[in-house]
């Protein structure tokens, strides 16, 4: 059948190259998270995530191929991470908003260890 | 759309062993992995919630012809509302257009054999069995009475058995409607007939595959939002629950985010169906295909982003409520381009008042008004004084009922013929057409006057109390708006009940259905009526599927052939239909 | 797909379905419809990092707090062993498109076994947890500053560990016995097995390694309450200093306390018990002297709602904790389930360069299960 040329055979170089970086950056951002020379501060989380975002794509792009697949089934990917951001952010924005109103009523109704 | 001579012979030849009897036995349905089997097997079971369902609708309504509530106690009419809305919502609407006609018409209009994935589908069938199952037996046995949204905290403080069951039916037959679209869509982007581009499939596939994207996008937040709520009433989480230190504002975030697409995917593919049906009883090409076609698109995605609408009073914030409400308009423009279109189309058409197209234009009148009155409840200032009176119910009514339903009606007239190869009575087709007409427009349209008065939903009485108070003058409004609503609501059953008896009726007595009785010129149209079990005997050709004009009237076959190719007949010169 | 393709193609595979032109077309649906699925997933998982997102917005510290509780480790160990089984899969891909049926076999099993492993961690995780009354917050029985003795919670997870490792080799054994005649079915038990044994590995490993790690904990406490009135006196010193940890807990804290004796206009208040016991939560976190504290700090409402909210409170991040990992946990299960029945299938020769679609389809979704636990460690187990 010569359909199958077609199919992107990845080379053993590179699933074990993927599988060496994909350990190295859980090694680097454990030791970013309980070092303490460097404080990132605010920046922490965003240092932690984009370093969870580098390992995603790389599974994503190498382990599930996607580099060498049809386009489609990025667009599909990345369509879904999209809609979660929008879900998300819309959600978080009205939540930061309406949390005053939240905090001034917990602050007058505390809850106590035996109020549950 | 050009026959083969091959398929040309066929129509007159003796027909072959169809779908229905080319195995017979319960096993042979039961573990069928035919696309239009199944589709029938959702068909039965849509139609018996539809029944269901519109029990207890008649039941809410006689309820209400006394002010005080001529019929249960309130936490008894709570439960009824709420399995009504439950019912209709979750096991009618939703799977309704797709899951039984879209499984039956989905491969055959593609020219295909199945759709992608035969087991899947049978498998999203019985998860909607299962899942109605345990969804109906809940909540009559446990009693659920949250109203089908299940909005926390009532829902998790006190009635923690029903939720619990409840949100594992929602759960489960989310998963049918995941794997439904999922089915859907692969099939329409893997599985198209060569020479059928994207712009020349028939738009009731992109109406499915806009519902499919919503399914898929959307009913996953349903899965977790529910679960979540499973376990917030079990365990006690202390996500949505303030009295656990929860949110329940953002519950309805979490839910929101899947209902409000929810509403595209019940309406989504009754515009297909109205797509459909209008060219061809109006002889004449639609009007702006890419325009129809691409707004399927679009109000799926901008669907996605005016969930907050269903909040401005449930303290979300005011800049958010902002937002949604702006948003909320641009979903009026896809919506209003698929009208104007539909008119166009039928304008200096060559109608043919069929029980589908007096269906199909009840559907146009009704959508429209449903649609106009979601600009009131859109606009922010209005919302609050609208919000949770029966202005609201009113409008989702025209919309999911005028909408949705009807146009699954005219689809199954349309259809008819070719599921089952029996034509139906056509004059009480449209008696009953008529009578479902009149009835609904007397059953909801006092309800736009009773929700503008103050009446609020979901009341079980209204006779008035503290917290409710009732004036002598608005009582006899009420009073009279009700019976109007009540009274409409029993001719729209009747009406129902002739149409349910018309297609009952046309099985055992119908004269058999040619090919094409209406002159359509999908692919459906050109394979054997019922279909056999494999749909086409060889993969046809497509072309536009709007084209009428090689179609010709054939007294003999009481029905539509294709012209051979040399000498086209014109359009105007095609006999009427029946 | 092409017209080529399928002219070359006149024999259909045994497992080409009939609706279907091509065997390349039945792949490239599976494909998409695997994908299509995915996205549901990647929506499904949005529910919980909304929630997460949402908590850890409004009150940041119930996650620095509660993160005391998780053991990095753990994690990373785990997230090197989902990243490893990873890369099998990916290389059983590669094995069957290359007609290597051993290389295939050995990544999947190896796979197996890493989802075992990956299960048995999680295993003593969640019992330390419960022995220690970390529940979700309808279940938060944790008392802060209570240390329960984890011995019969450590001895009953090596028991655990020890069985499994025994069943698993039952099943390699009842495998050879009953898969004499049927290599699909012994290799079905190989793959059970090999999952056992990776869970029993994994409970085992990780119990001894917390326990490990409680030992030294315990020394390093009492060294550090040796150190504690020196360490403080020093940033009492130097009191503009951001110095994080429990000093500046303790200034912030303070200031709570002040603000909730100071205010008497702040309603819902006025019981002097409810007040009370407020102020004592605020104080119990940090465990600190009022006296301790000294330099003036712009103290937030955050505080005083983290007071307010209740002694129970960090449950809630224990609920998503649990939400998030249970449900990531029981798309392994699944995941496993799958496994099996693909090396039962491997076995049989039902895969072969034409023809892989279910292993491929198989190994996207646990790429994707291990994409998700690629965030959900950071977010759980690191940011603090
Ligand atoms: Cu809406």
């Amino acid at each position: 059948m010569s359909e199958n040329h077609s199919h992107y055979v990845t080379p053993l170089p590179v699933l074990l190259g993927t599988f060496l970086a994909l350990v190295g950056l859980t090694v680097l951002t454990v030791y970013q998270a309980t070092q303490d020379h460097v404080d990132f501060g605010r920046f922490e989380v965003g240092l932690t995530l984009l370093i969870a975002a580098v390992k995603a794509i790389l599974v994503a792009v190498i382990f599930m191929q996607l580099a060498h697949d049809k386009p489609m089934n990025s667009i599909i990917l990345v369509s879904s991470i999209l809609f979660v951001a929008l879900f998300l952010s819309i959600t978080l924005m009205d939540r930061a908003e309406y949390k005053p109103q939240v905090d001034d009523y917990v602050i007058q109704h505390p809850k106590t260890a035996d109020s549950l | 759309m050009i026959a083969t001579p091959a398929q040309i012979e066929q129509g007159t030849s003796h027909d072959e062993k169809n779908y229905l009897n080319v195995s017979s036995g319960f096993a042979s349905w039961a573990f069928t992995l035919d696309h239009k089997r199944i589709g029938i097997m959702y068909l039965v079971g849509i139609a018996v919630s539809l029944l269901l369902g519109g029990i207890f609708a008649l039941l809410v309504r006689l309820h209400l012809w006394y002010p005080a509530g001529g019929m249960f106690d309130a936490k008894t009419y709570n439960e009824i509302f709420t399995l009504h809305g439950a019912i209709m919502v979750f096991l009618f609407i939703i799977p309704s257009v797709p899951a039984s006609l879209g499984n039956f018409f989905l491969p055959i209009m593609l020219g295909a054999k199945d759709v992608a994935f035969p087991r899947m589908n049978l498998a999203s069938f019985y998860l909607w069995v299962i899942g109605a199952i345990f969804f109906v037996s809940a909540m009559l046995i446990s009693g659920l009475d949250t109203g089908w949204t299940f909005y926390t905290p009532y829902s998790v403080e006190t009635s923690t058995a029903p939720v619990v069951c409840a949100t594992m039916g929602v759960f489960i037959l989310g998963f049918s409607s995941i794997f439904t679209g999922l089915n859907f869509v692969v099939t329409v982007n893997t599985m198209r007939p060569p020479g059928m581009t994207w712009f020349r499939m028939p738009l009731f596939l992109w109406s499915l595959y806009a519902t499919g994207i919503i399914q898929l996008l959307a009913t996953p937040v349903l899965g977790i939002t529910v679960l979540l709520l499973g376990l917030e009433a079990t365990l006690h989480i202390g996500i949505f629950d303030p009295k656990y230190n929860g949110d329940p504002v953002l519950f309805q975030h979490f839910f929101w985010f899947y209902s409000h697409p929810a509403v595209y995917i019940m309406i989504l593919p009754a515009m297909g169906v109205v797509s459909e049906l209008l060219p061809v009883y109006c002889r004449k090409h639609i009007f702006g295909y890419k325009f129809i076609a691409l707004s399927s698109v679009a109000i799926a995605l901008l669907g996605f982003l005016v969930w907050g609408h269903h909040m401005f009073v449930s303290s979300q914030s005011a800049l958010t409520a902002v937002i949604f409400s702006g948003l909320t308009f641009s979903v009026a423009i896809p919506s209003g381009i698929k009208v104007f279109n539909w008119l166009a189309t039928m304008y200096k058409g060559n109608l043919y008042l069929t029980t589908g197209m007096c269906y199909v234009l009840s559907f146009l009148f009704l959508f429209t008004i449903g649609g106009l009155t979601g600009l009131h409840l859109g606009s922010l200032a209005t919302d609050v004084a609208l919000h949770d009176t029966y202005f609201v119910v009113a409008h989702f009514h025209y919309v999911m009922m005028g909408g949705s339903l009807i146009a699954f009606i005219a689809a199954l007239f349309h259809w008819w013929p070719k599921m089952f190869g029996k034509m139906y009575n056509e004059t009480w087709g449209r008696i009953s057409a008529l009578l479902v007409f009149v009835g609904f427009n007397l059953t909801f349209f006092p309800q736009f006057l009773l929700g503008s008065l103050g009446m609020p939903r979901r009341y079980a009485s209204y006779e008035g109390r503290e917290g409710f108070p009732v004036s002598e003058t608005m009582l006899q409004q009420f009073t009279a708006l009700h019976r109007v609503s009540t009274t409409g609501a029993m001719i729209l059953g009747v009406g129902l009940f002739i149409a349910a008896g018309t297609l009952i009726a046309a099985l055992y007595y119908g004269r058999r259905a040619p090919r094409n009785p209406w002159g359509g010129a999908t692919l459906e149209w050109t394979c054997q009526s019922p279909p056999i079990h494999h749909n086409f005997h060889e993969t046809p050709t497509v072309g536009d599927p709007y084209i009428y004009a090689n179609l010709e009237w054939d007294p003999d076959l009481e029905g539509y052939k294709p012209l051979p190719p040399a000498s086209p007949t014109p359009a105007h010169e095609q006999e009427p239909v029946g | 797909m092409s017209a080529s393709a399928h002219a070359d193609d006149h024999s259909h595979h045994r497992f080409q379905a009939h609706h279907f032109e091509t065997g390349e077309q039945q792949f490239q649906a599976g494909k998409l419809g695997m994908w299509l699925f995915l996205s549901t997933e990647v929506l499904f998982f949005s529910g919980m990092f909304c929630a997460y997102a949402a908590y850890r917005a409004a009150h940041p510290q119930i996650f620095e707090d509660a993160a005391k509780f998780l053991k990095p480790e753990l994690g990373a160990a785990n997230t090197i062993v989902l990243l490893l089984s990873s890369l099998t899969v990916a290389w059983s891909v590669r094995c069957v498109q290359l007609n290597d049926k051993k290389g295939l076999l050995a990544n999947l099993i190896i796979t197996l076994a890493c989802a075992g492993i990956f299960m048995g961690v999680k295993t003593v995780e969640y019992s330390i947890k419960f022995t220690e009354g970390l529940f979700w917050r309808g279940g938060y029985t944790y008392v802060e500053g209570s240390h329960p003795d984890l011995g019969p919670t450590h001895e009953r997870l090596m028991y655990t560990g020890l069985v499994m490792l025994g069943i698993g080799v039952l099943l390699g054994v009842i495998g050879i016995v009953l898969g004499a005649n049927s290599v699909g079915r012994r290799w079905a038990f190989y793959a059970l097995a090999a999952t056992v044994i990776g869970a029993g590995v994994g409970c085992l490993a990780g119990n001894a390694y917390t326990q490990g790690a409680e030992g030294d904990e315990h020394h390093a406490e009492a060294a550090a309450h040796a150190d504690h009135e020196h360490e403080h006196g020093e940033e009492a010193a130097h009191g503009e200093e951001e110095a994080e940890g429990e000093g500046n807990v303790a200034v912030e804290d303070q200031e709570a306390v002040e603000e909730l004796e100071g205010t008497d206009r702040v309603d819902g208040l006025e019981h002097p018990e409810t007040a009370e016991q407020a102020i004592e939560q605020v104080q119990s976190p940090g465990e600190i002297q009022a006296e301790e504290a000294s330099a003036d700090v712009v103290l937030t409402k955050e505080k005083l709602v983290y007071a307010s909210e209740g002694p129970k409170f960090p449950g809630v991040f224990f609920s998503i904790y649990y939400a998030m990992t249970g449900v990531h946990a029981i798309h392994i299960l699944a995941g496993i389930g799958v496994f099996v029945w693909i090396v039962s299938r491997a076995a049989r020769d039902h895969f072969e360069p034409h023809y892989y679609g279910p292993v491929e389809y198989t190994g996207l979704y646990w790429h994707l299960v291990d994409l998700i636990w690629i965030f959900l460690f950071p977010l759980l187990y690191l940011i603090q």
